[in-house]
């Protein structure tokens, strides 16, 4: 496909984006000459000068953000888009020729399987009422290394295909060694059943989709044979903790507009989120395959943010990716905390600035490289503004400590001033204001035009939790600022991050994490804010809303993460998704199922997380684990020795006793897991039995 | 696993030892009644409905008995492993392979030094 001629969207697509270009820097081009000029030494000094070089920077990048929603807007308003890709299969009947299969993809690493498994029943289930389901395998691809809960997976994927008589159609595999993590996850896939399928849907652990999308986004490919990935824009939804209220509030409301600007200008070009998307298999596995990058993470080594460079190798390859910003039926779920959605943020910002290093890779779109360099200034943003509230922080407290030169060397007619005028700063903030806040308000236009205020609590509570989150995006701005600051500094030190399970549940932020991970924030605004007060005073006023939420960072990360406060706000009617009034099937299915889960009896004592315990003990759960091993290796002596040695002590001491690899070369070995569990059986000690749960009454 | 409804709760195993005859006589000594227990959450574990646990628990504390000078529980759980014999179960959970290439793509990262050493260094 690399030598295709030019489409019609290419022609479209490069106007658009000179236009944007031009609109971003004559914003900026204005915004920072003003800038200059509210400054002392009007950008004289070289102070100055860096001040203002650094708002530009920072001010183009909410450029970005203002133009594309307003192109957005424009795309929503207009009643027809010829480039949608929807439009293509609009009015058909929900038909997919029985060739064109699709694997829909479920990675898991460390992940809670009771969450994962109903997800993937709510869509199984959808799917199946669409009459479609024929056309459809699932597969579970697993990345754990924990041990227990790698059994909990092959409990959970058993019942799964009981519950659903679907051992044929869902499909579970363990990965021992995970090379390249989650893009190795999906390629390993490819490599062992890719041929069997033509397309596949990745998902995440917490995905979950309608089936009629699925089908849709199937013919949407099979119409458009040039399109090798199609993103949908997933909505937020199913959390309850406060914080994720906000996020899933804002992702509805201000969400819509933002992709649609999106699709305004990348049309073609679009991203890859690397989940709640469809990717044409054949050509993914002959142009997608990931180097190495060279050198040591965290800049070199694996790609982790493997999506957005998948993407550039796709469109290099002659493949379109589109955004279908207007199908509907596509769900994930947000971090429940704000720690959880920092540690996050440090993955995904390691990955961002990795893709800079292919920023000049030979062959990549431009568009590509863009998305490239708007990934990591998502991050390095962060640390741009840092660098520019301590340069005018250096700056302020300069022309304080300073003799102030009215006469400098030359000849001059007027004594210089340094003169700081107050309504000009005033004017410059409110424009940065309309610039960050303007777009949410017309995204309330839209929803309003559109007749949809009913699905978000009505007009009153739109306007009102708009409002509070405006309140909240202002509280919490610095507090990502300097976390994100640190991430980018850090990934720049060659400092690397985990790549564990993320924590999904509403389990909420104890005291002492919050005091952990904030307090050196809140040291630092003490410190600064303290300086300011004895210096100079006026701008400490203007830095306040800087300092007093990184002051609150602790009680606001505590109380933010509870269930209870959210649900406290939705009592206000705050808030409100259309997901809460009226609640799709699918997300009925998973709360249900999750419920379900929860009520169900357990006959061992052992608790959720003793997977390897109850693998050992659990007859039917030892039988299926036994079953689902590579069969017939056989092992060196000495080996065999060893795990003899690694069985007694199990025995003596309980499972409690073996370190995660102790536990993980016994699941390994079938022979050592029915022994063992034979073994514990047979134990005529009470105190040995009771280790294993099997304590007599 | 989940549980059906046709199974015995844990505790359910002792009332009904004390009417079980075993090799000590009508009442089981402590240890049978242990092993009695034992067996009968291994059979609840594998959902086998309530009366034909019980049947198997009588009849594999019955045949350990015979052992000379046996361990109860082992004996026990040996002789109901026997009774219930080992079922040849084959589950997969993986389709079978259809293997096929992906291979990491090669990329210049540095396009411009490439050409610089193509074509600037070659000539001299």
């Amino acid at each position: 496909m690399n030598n295709v001629s030019k489409q019609p969207w290419e022609k479209t697509a490069r106007r658009r984006r000179l236009l944007m270009i031009a609109l971003i820097f004559f914003t900026t081009l204005i915004a920072s000459s003003y800038m200059a000029d509210v400054l002392p030494h009007k950008g004289a000094t070289p102070l100055e000068l860096t001040i203002v070089i650094v708002f530009a920077a920072l001010f183009a990048w909410i450029s970005i953000g203002f133009w594309e929603s307003l192109s957005g807007l424009y795309v929503l308003l207009r009643r027809y888009d010829r480039f949608t890709i929807t439009r293509t299969v609009a009015g058909q009947e929900l038909e997919i020729a029985p060739e064109a299969r699709t694997a829909i993809l479920v990675p898991v690493c460390n992940e809670d399987m009771a969450r994962v498994c109903a997800g993937l029943k709510a869509t199984y289930k959808s799917l199946e009422a669409t009459g479609r389901l024929d056309c459809f395998d699932f597969f579970i691809l697993s990345d754990t290394g924990n041990p227990d809960l790698w059994v909990a997976e092959e409990i959970a994927w058993y019942e799964t295909c009981k519950e659903l008589t679907a051992f044929d159609r869902v499909f579970y595999r363990h990965r021992r060694v995970n090379i390249k993590r989650k893009s190795g996850n999906i390629a390993d896939f490819c490599r062992r059943w890719g041929r069997n399928y033509r397309y596949m849907i990745v998902f995440d652990a917490d995905s979950v989709m309608a089936g009629t999308s699925l089908v849709r986004m199937a013919q949407m490919m099979e119409q458009n044979p040039r399109v090798g990935i199609l993103q949908t824009s997933p909505l937020a939804a199913n959390k309850e903790s406060l914080i994720a209220r906000v996020q899933q509030f804002s992702n509805h409301v201000y969400g819509p507009m933002f992709v649609a600007g999106l699709h305004f200008t990348q049309l073609g070009d679009s991203h890859f989120w690397g989940h709640n998307a469809i990717i044409r298999i054949a050509p993914f596995m002959e142009h997608c395959g990931l180097p190495q990058l060279p050198g040591k993470p965290p800049l070199g080594g694996e790609i982790m943010s493997h999506d957005f460079v998948e993407a550039a190798f796709m469109r290099k390859a002659g493949y379109e990716v589109w955004l279908a910003y207007d199908l509907g039926g596509s769900y994930e779920e947000v971090p429940p905390t704000l720690l959880e959605e920092l540690k996050r943020d440090r993955r995904w910002c390691q990955g961002n600035m990795q893709h800079m290093r292919l920023l000049f890779a030979e062959g990549l779109f431009p568009a590509h490289r863009a998305l490239f360099l708007h990934g990591a200034m998502a991050y390095v943003s962060a640390l741009l503004w840092f660098l520019f509230l301590s340069l005018s922080t250096a700056e302020a407290i300069y022309e304080v400590v300073r003799e102030p030169v009215y006469f400098p060397a030359g000849r001059s007619l007027f004594p210089q001033w340094p003169v700081w005028h107050p309504l000009w700063a005033l004017t410059l903030l409110a424009t940065t204001a309309i610039i960050l806040f303007l777009p949410k308000l017309l995204s309330v236009l839209v929803i309003l035009i559109k007749g949809r205020a009913r699905q978000f609590g009505g007009a009153a509570g739109l306007l009102a939790s708009v409002a509070v989150e405006v309140i909240f995006s202002t509280l919490f701005a610095p507090i990502r600022m300097l976390f994100h600051s640190k991430f980018v500094f850090v990934t720049l030190l060659g400092q690397q991050v985990g790549w564990g399970g993320q924590q999904r549940s509403d389990l909420g932020t104890t005291w002492g994490e919050a005091l952990r991970f904030h307090w050196f924030g809140t040291a630092v605004a003490f410190v600064w804010a303290a300086v300011l007060y004895l210096v100079n005073r006026s701008f400490f006023w203007w830095n306040t809303p800087i300092f007093i939420p990184l002051l609150l960072s602790i009680p606001l990360s505590v109380w933010s993460s509870r269930a209870g406060m959210g649900r406290a706000f939705r009592r206000m009617s705050l808030f409100v998704i259309p997901e809460e009034i009226a609640m799709p099937p699918e997300l009925e299915f998973l709360n249900s199922d999750l419920e379900q889960q929860q009520a169900r009896r357990v006959v061992l004592p052992l608790p959720d997380e003793a997977g390897f315990a109850r693998a050992v003990v659990d007859p039917q759960v030892n039988r299926l684990h036994r079953c689902l091993l590579r069969t017939g290796r056989k092992v060196a002596p000495s080996i065999a020795a060893r795990r003899r040695e690694l069985q007694d002590k199990a025995l003596a001491m309980g499972p409690g006793s073996l370190s995660v690899k102790e536990k993980k070369e016994l699941l390994y070995d079938s022979q050592c897991m029915e022994e063992l569990h034979r073994r514990v059986w047979e134990a005529a000690g009470q105190v040995s039995a009771a280790q294993w749960g099997l304590a007599s009454g | 696993m989940k549980n059906s409804s046709d199974t015995l709760p844990a505790k359910g195993a002792e009332a009904s030892a004390q009417n079980q005859p075993g090799p000590s006589g009508p009442l089981l000594s402590d240890d049978w009644r242990l092993a009695r227990e034992r067996l009968m959450l291994y059979l609840e574990l594998l959902r086998t409905p309530r009366q034909r646990a019980d049947e198997l628990a009588a009849e594999a504390i019955r045949q350990a008995g015979l052992e000379t000078r046996p361990n109860p529980v082992s004996a026990a759980m040996r002789a109901l492993r026997e009774l219930l014999g080992e079922e040849k179960v084959r589950i997969a959970s993986m389709p079978p392979l259809n293997r096929g290439a992906m291979v990491p793509v090669e990329i210049d990262r540095q396009p411009w030094w490439t050409f610089f050493k193509k074509h600037i260094l070659r000539k001299k």
